[in-house]
C-alpha cells in the first residue's frame, strides 16, 4: 500500500516538475517518473493480489471528508494493476506522438493533466469515502476534459470537449444524489456504512442502483449515455483516447462493480434490466462500428459495444447469483473480469496504432487511406492483430473472454425456463454481434492497411521506434493473455469471490482446468498454423514467382480509386439495418443550363443525438424561454425581487414555524 | 485408441478433395454427362501445387499468409469434431464456441486476403462474403446452444450423445437441425443456390471472386481448404443422424456412407437449383434463423414441460 502511494507521488512529481523545467526536457522527465511510478504501482497491485500486502489505510481528514481509508482488496488492485500495465506503455508512446507538436505552447498543461488523469483514475479505484470518490471522479473528468481539448483550435475539438464535460457532470449528478441519499440514511460517508442502507429495504438496492448506474454509465458509455463517447474519442490525441478507451471508461465499470459487491443479494431486476441494457448497447455499438468511416470513431463506437459484453457478462453475474447458480455466478463475473483485462489491452492498442496512421495521414476519414502497410509494417501487423483480438477470434485474448461469457451463459440453461430463453437470447446475440465485429474490423484493416494508397504520394510516411516498441509490449501482452488464460484467471479468483459474496474456490478450480485445457487446445491450433506456414515458407522458397499489377478482368486503366471504399464494404449490412442506422445526406444538385457546384455529403448520425438535439434541448430551451419572463435587465425588478422574498421568508418563519 | 485418433485425423486430411469429387460427378451424372474421375481434385491439387505462382504487385504478406491461416483453422475446426467412435482429437467443454470462432478466423483472414489485391472485384466478394456468412451465426449458436442442454457439459462429444436418446419431438429437432446445419453449410461452402462455384462473371460471384488473384499453390491450398470446411460440416451433420450406439466399425460404415450421401445431395441441390439473385440471398439465409428459433421453442417445450 505505501508502494502504491509511492508511485502515486511520483506520477504527481513528474507532472508537477515537468511543468516548470524547459521544454527540451519535459517528455524525458515525465518519462522517467511515469515509467518509475507504474513500477511501484504495479508492483503493490501484484503484492496484494496474491495477499501479501497490508490492503488498508486510513487517513483522518477534516470537514467534509472525515476517516478517508484506501483500500487494495483484490477488485481495487487489479484494477490498479491494469491501470498500471496498460500507463507504461501509453507514456513510452506519448513522448514520440508528442513529438510531434513539441514547440513548448502546445503540451503546456499536457504533461500534469496525464499525471493527475492516471493518478486519479488510480486513487478512485481505492478510496472507500464517497466524499472523495467524488472529488477525485471530478479531477478524472477534469483533467481529461483539458486532455480532450488538446487541439481546441479546432472547432470540432473545441465542441467535442464541451460536450465531453457537460455529459460527465451531467453523469456525476446522479452518483452525487445517489451517494448524497445512502450518507443521509447511514450517517456515515464510507462506502461500508452504505451497505447496510443498501440492504435494509427490498426496492431500495435497486433504485440506488439504477440511480448511480446512470453516472457510472455515463462515465462508461452505455446506451443511452454514450453520446459524449464518439465524439470525445476521435477529439483526443491518440495516447489520450487509448487512455480514455482502455482504462478511463473502466472506472465506471468499476462503480458499478463496487455497487454490487455493496449489494449483499442483487435482485433479478438488476440483472434482467441490466442484460437488456448492456445487450442493446452491444448491438447498437458495433453496428454504428461497422458503419463508420472515421477510424477513431469507429473504434469509440467498438468500445460501446465492448462496454455492452462486459455489462452482459456482469448481468450474468447477478443472474446466477439471484437464481442460486454459484457455477455460472461465477463465471460471468469472472468473464467480465477478463474482458475488462482483455479491452483494455487490445483498445489501448487499436488507438495507438491509429495514432501512428493519424501522425502520417493528417487524417482520420479511412477513405483517403490504404496500402498503408508497406510503409508502416508494424503498426499494420499490431492494428491487424488487435483487430483479430477484439473481434473475439483465437488465438489471442478476446477470444478467451468471450468464450467464458458464452460458457457462462449456457451453464445458466438448466436452471429455470425464464433463464433457458434469456441466456439463448443472449447467446445468440453475442455471436451476432461476433459476426458484426468481424464484418467491422475486417472493413478497417483492410481499407486502412491494405489494398493500394487511395490519396497519392505516400513516400514521406514513416513510423517512430518509440511509438512502435510500446505497440509491441501491449500485443506481447494480448498474446501472452491469449495463450495463457488459465495464469490470467488465477489472479481474479479473489474478485468473483468479493462479487459472489461466497467462497469460490471449488468452482475455481473447474473453471482454471477449463482455463487450461483452453490453452492446450489454442497451443495446438498454434503448432498446426506454424506448421503449415513453415511448408508453405519451404515451397515458397523453391517455386517461380512472378509479380504483376492484379486482375481487374481485362480492363486496363485501373487507379486506386476504383478501389472497393469503406462505405461501399458495409453496404450491404447498411442496407438491412436501415431501420437502425441514421444517416444525413447533404445532395446540392447541379442546376440550370450551366450546371455549377454540386456535391454530396452523407454522414453517419446516432440516435442518442438525434433524441438529445430535436427532443430534450428543445423541451430545455421551452423551459427556460418560459422562466425568462421573469427576467429583465433592470436592476429595480431585482431589488423588488430581494424584498419580496425577504418578506416572504419572514413572513413563513414567523406563521409556520 | 490412438489407431482411432490417428484414423480421424487422416479422415480430415485425405478425404475433403474426394468429397469434391463425388459432388462434381453426381452433377455429371444428372446431367447425363460421363464426368472426371471423383479422383479428379487430386489431380488438380497436385497440378496447382507444381505451378509457380503470380503475385500481385499491389499486395503484402497478408495475401500470402491467408490462404496458410484459413487451412490451419479448417483442419483445427476439424480436430474439434466427433468422428470415428465419437472421439474428437482434440475435446474439452465448449469446444463448439471454439469450433465456430476458429471458422471465423479463417473467414476474417480470407475477408483482408481479399481486400489486400486492391482490386474492386475481390472487394466485392469480400464484403459479400462477410455479410452472408455472418447471419447462419446466430442461428448456428442458438441451435447448438439449446441441444447443450441435454448434455452435461458442451462439448461436442457429449452433446451429441445425449441427445440421441430422445422422443418423437427429437426427431423433430433432428429434422430441422440438419436442414438448418446444410443451409449453413451452402452458405459456408459457397454452393448453390448462394454462389456458384463455377460462374465465369465476375458481378455475381461471392467466394469464388476473393480469390481471383490467387494462383499456383495458393488456389490450390485455398480449393483445399474449401473442401475440406464442406466435409467437416457435413460431418457435423452426420454426428446428428448416425446413432450414438454404433460402435467404431458401424460408425465407420455410417460415417462412409453418410459422406457420400452428403456430397450426393450437394450435387443434387446443385442440379435441381438455380443461383438466387444476389438480393434475394438475405432473405433465404434469414429463414434458418427462424427455423433456429423453432428448435430453441421446441427444446423449451421438451425440457421444461409441464414445470416451471
Amino acid at each position: 500500500m505505501e508502494l502504491f502511494f509511492a508511485g502515486i507521488l511520483l506520477f504527481t512529481a513528474g507532472g508537477i516538475l515537468s511543468e516548470f523545467i524547459n521544454y527540451r526536457y519535459k517528455p524525458a522527465v515525465f518519462l522517467i517518473f511515469s515509467v518509475s511510478g507504474t513500477v511501484f504501482t504495479g508492483y503493490a497491485a501484484l503484492l496484494c493480489l496474491t495477499g501479501q500486502c497490508t490492503p488498508q489505510i486510513t487517513f483522518y481528514m477534516n470537514f467534509p471528508f472525515g476517516e478517508t481509508g484506501f483500500v487494495m482488496d483484490s477488485l481495487s488492485s487489479l484494477f490498479v494493476f491494469i491501470f498500471s500495465a496498460v500507463y507504461l506503455p501509453v507514456s513510452i508512446y506519448s513522448k514520440g506522438y508528442l513529438e510531434h507538436y513539441n514547440d513548448g505552447k502546445k503540451e503546456r498543461l499536457h504533461y500534469i493533466c496525464l499525471s493527475l488523469l492516471i493518478s486519479s483514475m488510480m486513487l478512485v479505484v481505492t478510496v472507500t469515502n464517497a466524499i472523495m470518490f467524488l472529488v477525485l471522479w471530478e479531477i478524472m473528468s477534469l483533467s481529461s476534459f483539458f486532455l480532450v481539448s488538446f487541439e481546441n483550435e479546432k472547432n470540432d475539438v473545441y465542441n467535442a470537449s464541451i460536450n465531453y464535460l457537460i455529459a460527465m457532470h451531467v453523469g456525476v449528478v446522479f452518483i452525487i444524489s445517489a451517494f448524497a441519499y445512502l450518507s443521509y440514511r447511514s450517517g456515515g460517508n464510507s462506502f461500508n456504512d452504505f451497505r447496510v442502507v443498501l440492504n435494509s429495504g427490498k426496492g431500495i438496492a435497486d433504485l440506488l442502483f439504477f440511480i448511480s448506474f446512470i453516472g457510472f454509465g455515463t462515465k462508461a458509455g452505455f446506451f443511452p449515455f454514450h453520446s459524449w463517447l464518439p465524439k470525445a474519442h476521435p477529439a483526443a490525441p491518440s495516447h489520450v483516447s487509448a487512455l480514455m478507451s482502455g482504462l478511463m471508461i473502466k472506472t465506471g465499470i468499476y462503480g458499478i462493480m463496487r455497487f454490487l459487491t455493496l449489494i449483499d443479494s442483487p435482485s433479478k431486476t438488476i440483472g434482467f434490466t441490466l442484460l437488456a441494457i448492456s445487450s442493446f448497447t452491444a448491438i447498437f455499438g458495433i453496428l454504428y462500428a461497422m458503419n463508420d468511416r472515421d477510424m477513431k470513431r469507429q473504434l469509440a463506437y467498438s468500445s460501446i459495444e465492448n462496454i455492452g459484453i462486459i455489462g452482459m457478462a456482469l448481468s450474468i453475474g447477478i443472474l446466477g447469483f439471484a437464481f442460486n447458480n454459484i457455477y455460472m455466478s461465477v463465471l460471468g463475473f469472472t468473464g467480465a473480469i477478463l474482458h475488462i483485462i482483455n479491452h483494455s489491452l487490445f483498445k489501448t492498442l487499436l488507438f495507438l496504432a491509429s495514432g501512428s496512421v493519424y501522425l502520417n495521414t493528417h487524417s482520420k476519414n479511412m477513405e483517403s487511406m490504404g496500402g498503408l502497410i508497406k510503409k508502416l509494417p508494424y503498426t499494420a501487423s499490431f492494428f491487424i492483430l488487435a483487430s483479430v483480438a477484439i473481434s473475439g477470434l483465437p488465438p489471442l485474448n478476446g477470444f478467451i473472454s468471450e468464450f467464458f461469457i458464452y460458457y457462462s451463459m449456457l451453464s445458466g440453461i438448466k436452471t429455470s425456463s425464464v433463464l433457458f430463453v434469456t441466456m439463448i437470447a443472449g447467446f445468440s446475440l453475442l455471436a451476432l454481434i461476433g459476426a458484426i465485429a468481424i464484418i467491422a474490423f475486417t472493413k478497417s484493416s483492410g481499407i486502412i492497411f491494405l489494398g493500394s494508397p487511395r490519396n497519392g504520394n505516400t513516400d514521406h510516411y514513416h513510423e517512430k521506434i518509440s511509438m512502435v516498441i510500446p505497440m509491441g509490449i501491449i500485443a506481447v501482452l494480448m498474446f501472452l493473455a491469449g495463450i495463457l488464460p488459465h495464469k490470467v484467471i488465477g489472479f481474479t479468483s479473489g474478485i468473483s469471490a468479493q462479487l459472489v459474496k461466497a467462497d469460490t474456490s471449488a468452482e475455481f478450480i473447474k473453471i482454471i482446468s477449463l482455463a487450461s485445457d483452453l490453452s492446450i487446445a489454442l497451443v495446438v491450433f498454434c503448432g498446426i498454423l506454424v506448421t503449415v506456414t513453415f511448408f508453405r515458407v519451404i515451397k515458397y522458397r523453391k517455386e517461380k514467382v512472378g509479380y504483376f499489377k492484379t486482375w481487374n478482368c481485362g480492363y486496363q486503366g485501373i487507379t486506386p480509386r476504383m478501389q472497393y471504399t469503406a462505405s461501399s464494404f458495409s453496404a450491404d449490412t447498411v442496407y438491412v439495418t436501415k431501420p437502425i442506422l441514421f444517416h444525413r445526406k447533404v445532395l446540392v444538385k447541379p442546376e440550370g443550363i450551366f450546371p455549377g457546384k454540386s456535391a454530396l455529403k452523407t454522414e453517419n448520425i446516432d440516435a442518442t443525438d438525434i433524441v438529445i438535439t430535436f427532443f430534450i434541448k428543445k423541451w430545455i430551451e421551452k423551459f427556460f424561454n418560459a422562466v425568462s419572463v421573469i427576467q429583465s435587465r433592470t436592476a429595480q425588478q431585482y431589488v423588488i425581487y430581494v424584498i419580496v422574498f425577504i418578506i416572504v421568508t419572514f413572513v413563513w418563519v414567523i406563521w409556520i414555524k | 485408441m490412438k489407431i482411432l485418433l490417428i484414423l480421424n485425423i487422416l479422415i480430415i486430411i485425405i478425404v475433403p478433395l474426394l468429397f469434391t469429387g463425388i459432388i462434381n460427378k453426381t452433377k455429371a451424372f444428372w446431367g447425363g454427362r460421363k464426368g472426371a474421375s471423383i479422383f479428379q481434385p487430386y489431380y488438380d491439387f497436385i497440378k496447382l501445387m507444381k505451378k509457380s505462382e503470380v503475385i500481385s504487385t499491389v499486395t503484402s504478406p497478408v495475401f500470402f499468409l491467408f490462404p496458410v491461416i484459413s487451412l490451419s483453422t479448417v483442419i483445427f475446426a476439424g480436430f474439434l469434431l466427433p468422428l470415428i467412435d465419437h472421439k474428437a482429437v482434440i475435446s474439452f467443454e465448449g469446444s463448439f464456441i471454439m469450433f465456430a470462432y476458429i471458422l471465423a478466423l479463417g473467414k476474417f483472414f480470407s475477408i483482408i486476403g481479399a481486400l489486400d489485391t486492391g482490386s474492386s472485384f475481390e472487394g466485392m466478394g469480400a464484403a459479400r462474403e462477410a455479410f452472408f456468412t455472418s447471419i447462419p451465426e446466430p442461428a448456428f449458436f442458438i441451435i447448438l446452444g439449446s441441444i447443450s442442454i441435454f448434455g452435461e457439459i458442451n462439448s461436442f462429444e457429449n452433446l451429441f450423445g445425449l441427445y440421441h436418446a430422445g422422443s418423437e419431438l427429437s426427431l423433430l429437432i433432428v429434422v430441422l437441425t440438419v436442414i438448418i446445419l446444410f443451409i449453413i453449410l451452402l452458405v459456408e461452402g459457397s454452393r448453390i443456390p448462394i454462389d456458384d462455384p463455377n460462374t465465369h462473371l465476375e458481378l455475381t460471384m461471392i467466394h469464388e471472386v476473393m480469390v481471383l488473384d490467387n494462383s499456383g499453390p495458393s488456389l490450390a491450398l485455398i480449393q483445399y481448404g474449401a473442401a475440406m470446411k464442406m466435409m467437416i460440416l457435413s460431418s457435423l451433420i452426420l454426428n446428428f443422424i448416425i446413432p450414438y450406439s454404433a460402435g467404431p466399425l458401424l460408425y465407420s460404415a455410417y460415417y462412409a456412407a453418410g459422406i457420400i450421401a452428403a456430397a450426393f445431395t450437394i450435387g443434387t441441390v446443385e442440379t435441381l437449383t438455380a443461383r438466387f439473385r444476389i438480393v434475394r440471398i438475405p432473405d433465404f439465409i434469414f429463414t434458418i434463423v427462424g427455423m433456429s428459433l423453432m428448435v430453441m421453442f421446441i427444446i423449451l417445450l421438451y425440457y421444461y414441460g409441464g414445470r416451471r
